[in-house]
């Protein structure tokens, strides 16, 4: 069980992960990750983009809440969080501290969150 | 700045640098009247270090993002051939052709590097119309 980071207004569910290049797991880094039911794909810091040395994989077509369409790159990561392991898996990039798993990720798990005591479960099995 | 010269052929030279003084200015190394080396405190060789690998890192960025960008041309290029020879599969393009492709978007990725490594390449699927991806969030790197 995990409880919410309150450090964030509101607070928010945030889990620890480990971010690594294809083929080098041993340049792995550490972080959290918070978890955002509303976008299709993760994301990851732009800092991590430069110290992992990522390489762009394809570009694509992204929509905001706004609506409005951006082009941006992706990247391929490995991506370690809650016992699970996600070889190969695309990301795109955002100016934060912390990354976000999106649906592309949390669909694999069960999450159950409980707001009024801000923690929440999040595991491959029931 | 202070000066130190150097003498032939008391080797190995001594010198004799008080820690205190070199935190406060740097020591230029003299031979012959020619300045061949400077001794500077740890932290600023460690701070020149840490500018030099970003400068580093910053030069392979562009280069690796300038490669990307030609295979990225590349494929445009190829499009209407492969939505022929390919429609709806993963291709990998690599130095401007079509090297891997395959159903599976890993897989793709798992043989190309297998063959070349953790290199700049262009991984997209082919189809008329790309996906849009929502993201809420509301800062996205372009």
């Amino acid at each position: 069980m995990w409880t919410y980071d309150q450090s964030v207004d509101p607070p928010a569910p945030f889990v620890d992960i480990r971010v690594s290049p294809p083929l080098y797991p041993a340049l792995g880094q550490s972080l959290q990750a918070k978890l955002d039911t509303a976008a299709d794909i993760s994301c990851v810091p732009s800092y991590l983009v430069d110290q992992l040395g990522l390489l762009p994989a394809r570009a694509i077509p992204a929509e905001g809440y706004d609506s409005v369409q951006t082009v941006v790159n992706t990247y391929t990561i490995t991506l370690e969080v809650a016992a699970a392991r996600f070889r190969n898996l695309e990301v795109v990039s955002i100016p934060e501290k912390y990354a976000l798993l999106g649906r592309d990720v949390l669909n694999f798990f069960y999450v159950q969150l409980n707001g009024p005591d801000l923690t929440f479960d999040m595991s491959i099995s029931p | 700045m202070r000066r130190v010269v150097l003498k032939e052929p008391h080797a190995p030279y001594t010198l004799a640098i008080e820690e205190e003084v070199l935190t406060r200015e740097p020591f230029i190394l003299e031979r012959d009247g020619e300045p061949v080396a400077a001794v500077i405190p740890i932290s600023e060789y460690q701070a020149f270090r840490a500018w030099q690998e970003a400068r580093d890192r910053e030069e392979q960025r562009r280069k690796d993002l300038e490669a990307f960008e030609r295979e990225q041309q590349a494929f445009e290029r190829l499009k209407p051939e492969l939505l022929r020879t390919h429609r709806g599969q993963w291709v990998a393009i690599y130095q401007g052709k079509v090297v891997e492709a395959g159903q599976d978007r890993s897989q793709v990725l798992d043989n190309f590097y297998g063959r070349f490594g953790y290199v700049p390449v262009y991984i997209q699927q082919v189809e008329e119309q790309p996906r849009v991806y929502k993201l809420p969030h509301r800062k996205v790197i372009r």
